[in-house]
């Protein structure tokens, strides 16, 4: 369930994501045993000649191209680079221990009656709990979560349609209420989350809602239309001043594209940046 | 149009002179009298500006925008209706001019444009050479799950300019590698063969089972035994299971005796959710604990008479670390807990509602499938060693050494790279196994470590077509044209005969090349194509990506529709394909091929057979042609209404070949009312009402809306409800009236040229996998030429693509 | 079997000398012992008969009668449930006194079948009336003939002996006899040697195992030491005559067609041991081995036999199996509570026609009990698969328990009331420890 793209322009890919709690925790919390590092260093080992080797081959092979062709096989040998870094950072990591974890947000708690539900979406606040460990142990700084769409059903009392069905209500205000239930959930789990970060302390002992930018939304502002205007989007944490609703507008004084808070989130994090995409100021008065 | 980066070529020749000339005596004014006053300083309706065009370059660019005013001209799609039309002589007069112009224009930028830029194998490709070079298996072995989706450009998934190589990519090319290494080298003797059996012997008349067998609450057992509910109560052998599945890939054979009990019963099918006149089907299923639930695939289906025992032999590949299991395909459905809770409390008193009865006042009642025994046995080989790995590793010595290495990974790597290569270009890949030999002795190991390097080479990924030092020739070579031919029609590496020819030096004589082509379609490993290029064209993989709704299409998931409209377009395609068909029967049949459960959900009669066959259809069928085809009105649907614009967009694509400009990217949406008043037509009022909008619209709307009988699923409706009729008509932008489905295929069958036309661009793009350029009007004007000649047929088709020029030039 | 042909051979000669093909019923009652001494059901004990007999029928996992012998007599002469017939406890009628089991209230099975055309005969304990003052209550009851012994009189020290030197009355004449029980077996072989005519019932309650343990003829010559040696000593000469008595129904060539029983009346007086593990006894205990007998089927025309049944069997379906062997109907409007166990020895698989409970009771103490729960009226609930001595709580993380609990009260709540008591002065002498008959 993590979304993500990395590089820029065409030469942008998405990144793998993983919407199983289990392996989630295992890659980031649970150890390999010794015999496994062992193998993995050695592949790790024999990649990176293979890839010397190759990178060799490339490079003959380019001479014989044409300059398109070259500008590709480039790509290609761009990625044999990025490749070899990562295995030698890979093989550093791996004897640097994980952080520890318990194994409650997917196992459930000792008295047999809490049982876990790693099916979507009951699995939902698991994978929140996993973010707050995985923030909490300092093992990544950024996470994208995303909803999966699709069709399904969802085994809430009263739905009785799919959900992409729902999304198209066409102003039925049955469908309308359908939908608002599964929103309900939506925000009552984000709602869950905020509050586990906000009680969750961090490193140096502030809660981790003080030292982290939370992001929640949708790319549609009515999904029945496909319209991309007047998106719903909440931000929360960061030490950002929060509390109210704001309200803009597609043109004239309070017009404003999304990308002006991108712009306040990039400064806030450090990043000195004075525009983002299609920004055309930033959301600082507002927000911090 | 093109994006691709073009050289700019000045040609100076005294015909541009002569051109210019011509140019401005006669297409200026032209213009300005019909075009620009849309397509001027003041208005640039569609994007289109033609008011600058005097500044004469003879740059590609403006090549493509004099071709598009032709076209248009062509089509009579331009000016519009509603405007002032030229006569019919100045009409004429231009196009000359436009056609004459362009052709020269063609010949001299051949040199610089449509080359294909180094093509990256995409995941099809490189699984099904992966299957082809090492003859592996690959119905339940995928080292490409992993791999990350790759993009389309100009509606493909295999042209070179968009396929990416990422780290992530590469990474996994590595990995794929090391698991493909294992399953390809198999060295030793054939392994031995395993034999797991439960149950007991069953008589044709058996006494049933003691009750002291059934293990009360948990209902899930492993042995040979009796199953109550459809499909989740899996029986299987429990020894097999324990070790974790078959040892070794390789062919086995399922035994299972079974026994269909009390298929009617004093349990009412409504409360079972059963129906008790179907017989009962049990299915085997494959599973691998490793690879979790992706891997797990129902691999046959049997019938179980009642009251007699039947004996099954079920053969099948296994790799390793698969286990199987046996179900009730159409049993009760529902859990085993909900009979005892809330099934048998309606018949038998002493049953508690709702809680979780014994199942002993259950078991022996109602329907059961009654499996007597179950066994396994294998591996079976038709041959050993393995022929994927003979063909590199032939009669491996006792202690094979460094010379036998060598030796190996150059056939591997000759037959990998697609061409010969000689000892000296493998020189790096032997020394890095050769040292992996040295430092672990394992000549193995190190066997598949060279194995591993061949298939992360570049050479391997790509198909690499070089320039040959010194020479100005853009001739493919003899091995790059088959490694063009069989990725084209076969997505795969050539095979051994192709591969032969090729090295013969013969392959781009014309009538080797027929023969190859003719071959290589009738060959089985032609179905890649059908499935790949149907995919893509007819969009057949965006099927399912917006499933329509359980509850209010619950046919659609029990008769597996989505399937079965899947295939039904590509037996058409197949068909139209092998039997050389006229490709207009893609307009227009009268003929397609039905299973009973897509022939129910047409509305065709009388059609009872379960698998497909061809089906003739009655003259006043609404079905015949791809636009009745319920894969294509599906997928351009959203599972809850249908999209007349999506569908109108997908004609013009497709069949027409016109595809309109992408919307503003500041429009308003329509906000979709389906509370039943307005008709989706009276909602796409405002598409007629702003003209900015109608522009394009009307070239899109009316087909669409002429498609509106067929629903969100592609089944036939003549009304949209009591109150509202449909109206499927419309004037298309040269006025012909189309009314219902039949309008457009009228229109697509009156000029056939534009239909082949479409076709034609879009297998150009597929077969060279490269972006169409202005340069290849020429080749795709020739074959729409020529092809009434041969009666439209698609396999002549082929033939003239494989032969054409573009596809002999890099 | 060698003796196949013999049977066949016999069976030709029976057949023709019968017309009635209805199959005779022969119903052995141990008394006083359970399981625990049953090799077949997994004791030590060794009783190869027994266990012969379990070859070649049906044994039955899972059979209840009550815990203590009178009402378990009552209920399977009569088809009812103590709280319908109103014995309830223990009562030593000749003992006692009182009006005992009243013929005009109750048409045991015995009378059922005689009316329908059985020979029908009783061998070993009545004690449910008084035989000295009412000399013609066995055959009001339905037997044309009776080798009993016929309890402790009040008054007639005499009838204190039982085994050796055992008093006992043969048609009405009484005796002094050297040792009961082979008189008793031997009057039934004979009694059954004799039918020709037609079809016989034997009701076989045994005089072993009760108390007072002593020697057997078996072993009166190297006495056992100590109750339980004695005990097992009894067991095993129960288990020879049980053979005497099955060789000589096979050898007059009716064993065909003759339905065999062998169960008891309730628990153990003696502790056995049972799959390994030593077992508590059961007679008069308010549990489920309290109730728990051995039942053994052996019917050569219904099945080949040879198994092992966890169907579920209660005293109250043997009468209504006899009448249905019989081929005739209730003989008057009383409630059978009880069905038929046919179907379950016939193979038959339909639950639905067969039991899916059954229950017992002592006095005001009521039990149900399934294949695998038991509950009773003091909210005791057990699980006996994992605790047949009903020592351990279900564990509260057995998420099935509770429903099945809650079916088992909802049915033991459908009871009604104990009737009254069967006559005047009817209450519980039976103490526990004493062996009081």
């Amino acid at each position: 369930m993590v979304v993500a793209f990395r590089g820029h322009g065409r030469e942008s890919n998405c990144q793998p994501t993983d919407g199983d709690p289990a392996r989630v925790f295992t890659k980031l919390f649970v150890s390999d045993n010794p015999k496994l590092k062992q193998q993995t260093r050695q592949f790790l080992d024999e990649d990176a000649s293979i890839l010397d080797v190759v990178r060799k081959d490339a490079q003959r092979l380019n001479k014989r191209l044409a300059k398109a062709d070259r500008d590709k096989l480039d790509q290609f040998l761009t990625a044999i680079r990025e490749v070899e870094q990562k295995l030698k950072r890979q093989k550093d990591w791996l004897d640097i221990a994980k952080p520890k974890a318990s194994d409650k947000a997917i196992r459930g708690g000792d008295d047999d009656d809490t049982i876990v539900d790693l099916a979507y979406p009951y699995n939902t606040s698991v994978m929140y709990d996993l973010m707050v460990l995985a923030l909490q142990t300092n093992s990544t700084n950024v996470i994208c979560f995303g909803h999966p769409g699709g069709n399904r059903l969802f085994p809430f009392e009263g739905i009785t349609l799919g959900y992409h069905s729902l999304t198209h209500h066409g102003k039925r205000p049955d469908l309308l209420q359908q939908l608002t239930i599964i929103e309900t959930f939506y925000a009552e789990q984000f709602s869950r989350f905020l509050t586990k970060l906000k009680e969750t302390p961090d490193a140096m002992g502030q809660s981790l809602l003080e030292s982290t930018i939370v992001l929640f939304g949708s790319g549609m502002g009515n999904a029945s239309s496909h319209s991309s205007r007047n998106l719903p989007i909440m931000i929360a944490g960061g030490g950002l001043r929060g509390g109210s609703h704001h309200r803009f507008e597609r043109h004239g004084r309070d017009g404003r594209p999304l990308a002006d808070l991108f712009v306040t989130i990039l400064q806030r994090l450090g990043i000195e940046q004075d525009a983002f995409s299609t920004s055309t100021s930033n959301l600082n008065h507002l927000l911090t | 149009m093109s994006r691709l980066l073009l050289c700019l070529l000045i040609v100076a020749c005294a015909e541009s002179v002569h051109a210019q000339r011509r140019h401005r005596d006669i297409l200026q004014p032209f213009l300005k009298s019909y075009c620009v006053k849309c397509h001027g300083a003041e208005h640039q309706k569609a994007d289109r500006r033609f008011d600058r065009l005097s500044v004469l370059k003879n740059d590609v660019e403006k090549a493509e925008v004099l071709q598009e005013i032709l076209d248009q001209l062509n089509l009579a799609a331009m000016p519009p209706e509603d405007e002032t039309q030229p006569s019919a002589a100045e009409l004429k007069r231009v196009v000359v001019l436009l056609t004459s112009s362009l052709a020269k224009a063609r010949e001299e930028t051949r040199q610089n444009v449509g080359k294909v830029v180094l093509r990256r194998l995409n995941r099809v490709e490189y699984r099904n050479t992966i299957r082809d070079l090492f003859q592996l298996k690959m119905v339940d072995f995928d080292p490409t799950t992993t791999f990350p989706a790759d993009d389309s450009t100009a509606g493909f998934d295999n042209v070179g300019e968009g396929l990416v190589t990422s780290d992530y990519l590469l990474r996994n090319y590595l990995e794929a590698a090391r698991k493909v290494a294992d399953k390809a080298i198999l060295p030793g003797a054939q392994p031995q063969m395993i034999h797991y059996h439960t149950g007991g012997k069953a008589t044709p008349k058996s006494a049933p089972k003691d009750l002291d067998s059934i293990n009360a609450d948990k209902v899930g057992r492993r042995e040979a035994g009796r199953m109550f509910i459809k499909y989740r109560q899996p029986l299987g052998l429990t020894l097999l299971d324990k070790k974790r599945g078959v040892p070794v890939d390789g062919e086995y054979v399922i035994r299972f005796t079974a026994q269909a009990v009390r298929r009617k019963s004093r349990y009412k099918d409504e409360d079972l959710r059963y129906n008790s006149n179907e017989p009962m089907r049990l299915s085997i299923s494959i599973d691998s604990r490793e690879l979790g639930a992706s891997a797990h695939r129902i691999i046959g289906e049997y019938e179980i008479p009642d009251n007699e025992v039947i004996e099954v032999e079920h053969h099948v590949w296994l790799e390793k670390g698969f286990t199987f299991h046996v179900h009730w395909a159409n049993g009760p459905n529902g859990s085993f807990k909900r009979i005892l809770r809330k099934v048998l409390p309606k018949y038998n008193q002493d049953a508690l509602f709702p809680i979780r009865n014994p199942p002993e006042m259950y078991v022996g009642s109602g329907p059961e499938l009654h499996v007597h025994t179950l066994g396994i046995e294998g591996p079976f080989y038709e041959t050993w060693p393995p022929p994927g790995f003979a063909r590199f590793f032939p009669n491996p010595p006792e202690k094979p050494d460094a010379n036998y290495l060598d030796e190996s990974l150059v056939r591997v790597a000759s037959a990998a790279f697609r061409r010969p290569v000689s000892h000296k270009e493998m020189e790096p890949y032997i020394a890095l196994a050769r040292a992996y030999l040295a430092k672990h002795g394992d000549f193995w190991a190190a066997a598949k470590y060279g194995v591993r390097a061949i298939l992360a080479s570049p050479n391997f990924l790509y198909l690499a077509e070089t320039t040959s030092a010194g020479s100005n020739s853009r001739k493919v070579s003899d091995h790059e044209l088959s490694s063009r031919l069989s990725y084209f029609l076969w997505s795969s590496m050539p095979d051994d005969e192709l591969r032969t020819v090729a090295d013969n030096g013969s392959l781009s004589e014309p009538k080797v090349l027929r023969k190859q082509v003719e071959r290589m379609l009738s060959d089985p490993k032609s179905s890649a194509f059908t499935e790949n290029f149907t995919g893509q064209w007819l969009g057949l993989r965006k099927l399912g990506e917006m499933p329509p709704d359980p509850e209010k299409n619950q046919a659609y998931y029990e008769d597996k529709l989505e399937d079965a409209m899947r295939q039904e377009t590509q037996l058409v395609f197949a068909y139209v394909l092998r039997e050389n068909r006229s490709i207009m029967e893609f307009v227009h049949s009268n003929y397609t091929f039905l299973n009973s459960a897509l022939a129910r959900h047409y509305g065709i009669a009388d059609i009872a057979h379960e698998g497909f066959q061809k089906v003739s259809l009655k003259p006043k069928s609404n079905r015949g042609g791809l636009l009745g085809h319920g894969s294509i009105l599906t997928a351009t649907s959203n599972g809850v209404e249908t999209q007349p614009v999506a569908r109108g967009i997908w004609v013009l694509e497709n069949l027409l070949g016109t595809p309109p400009n992408p919307p503003p990217p500041d429009i308003d949406p329509i906000e979709p009312d389906t509370r039943g008043v307005a008709t989706i037509r009276q909602l796409m009022e405002k598409h007629r009402k702003n003209p900015t909008c109608y522009e394009c619209h009307r070239k899109i709307d009316p087909i669409g809306l002429s498609l509106e009988n067929y629903d969100y699923v592609g089944a036939w409706r003549d009304r949209y409800s009591k109150k509202l009729r449909i109206d499927s008509s419309g004037k298309l932008p040269d006025g012909t009236v189309i009314l219902g489905p039949s309008g457009i295929k009228s229109f697509l069958l009156g000029r056939p040229e534009q239909f082949t036309q479409c076709l034609t661009e879009k297998l150009f793009v597929y077969a060279l996998g490269r972006r169409l350029s202005f340069a290849d009007r020429d080749d795709i004007d020739q074959i729409v030429t020529v092809m009434p000649q041969h009666n439209y047929g698609f396999g002549a088709l082929i033939q003239q693509i494989a032969a054409s020029e573009a596809f002999h030039i890099k | 079997m060698k003796s196949t042909l013999t049977f066949f051979f016999l069976c030709l000669i029976a057949a023709t000398a019968r017309a009635d093909d209805r199959p005779n019923i022969i119903l052995i009652m141990v008394d006083d012992m359970g399981r625990d001494w049953v090799s077949c059901y997994g004791a030590e004990h060794p009783t190869p008969n027994i266990d012969g007999l379990a070859k070649q029928g049906v044994r039955y996992e899972t059979a209840w009668c009550t815990p203590i012998c009178t009402p378990t007599r009552v209920t399977l002469l009569t088809g009812q449930y103590p709280f319908r017939h109103g014995w309830t406890q223990h009562y030593d009628v000749p003992r006692w006194g009182g009006e005992g089991l009243n013929w005009n209230k109750h048409t045991t099975f015995a009378r059922a079948l005689h009316d329908a055309g059985y020979a029908t005969a009783i061998g070993g304990k009545w004690q449910i009336n008084h035989l000295g003052k009412q000399p013609t209550a066995l055959k009001q009851h339905g037997f044309d003939e009776h080798c009993v012994w016929p309890g402790v009189e009040a008054g007639r020290t005499e009838t204190e002996q039982r085994f050796w030197n055992g008093h006992i009355l043969t048609n009405g004449q009484r005796a002094k006899v050297s040792y009961g029980p082979d008189t008793i077996n031997s009057f039934l072989i004979d009694f059954i040697l004799r039918q020709r005519e037609k079809p016989f019932l034997v009701y076989y309650p045994m005089l072993l195992t009760h108390g007072p343990h002593s020697t057997t003829p078996g072993n009166q010559h190297n006495a056992p030491q100590g109750k339980t040696a004695l005990y097992a000593g009894n067991v095993t000469y129960m288990d020879q005559l049980v053979g005497k008595l099955i060789e000589a129904v096979d050898k007059a060539g009716v064993g065909q067609n003759t339905l065999i029983v062998f169960t008891g009346d309730n628990g153990s007086a003696a502790a056995g041991k049972l799959n390994g593990k030593p077992f508590a006894k059961g007679k008069g205990r308010q549990s489920d081995r309290g109730a728990h007998v051995p039942f053994v089927v052996r019917a050569p025309f219904l099945t080949q036999g040879g198994r092992v049944s966890r169907d579920l069997i209660d005293f109250t379906d043997l009468y209504p199996t006899f009448l249905e062997l019989a081929k005739t109907a209730r003989p008057d409007d009383a409630t059978l509570d009880g069905r038929s166990f046919l179907p379950s020895l016939r193979g038959s698989e339909d639950p639905f026609e067969k039991r899916n409970w059954v229950f017992s009771q002592l006095g005001d103490f009521r039990m149900i009990r399934d294949w695998q729960h038991i509950l009773d009226s003091n909210g005791n609930f057990h699980d006996l698969t994992k605790d047949p001595l009903q020592q351990n709580e279900v564990s509260p993380l057995d998420k099935i328990a509770p429903g099945r609990r809650q079916r088992l009260e909802a049915i033991l709540n459908r009871f009604p009331k104990n009737a009254p008591a069967p006559f005047a002065g009817y209450e519980s002498r039976y103490q526990k420890g004493t062996n009081a008959d």
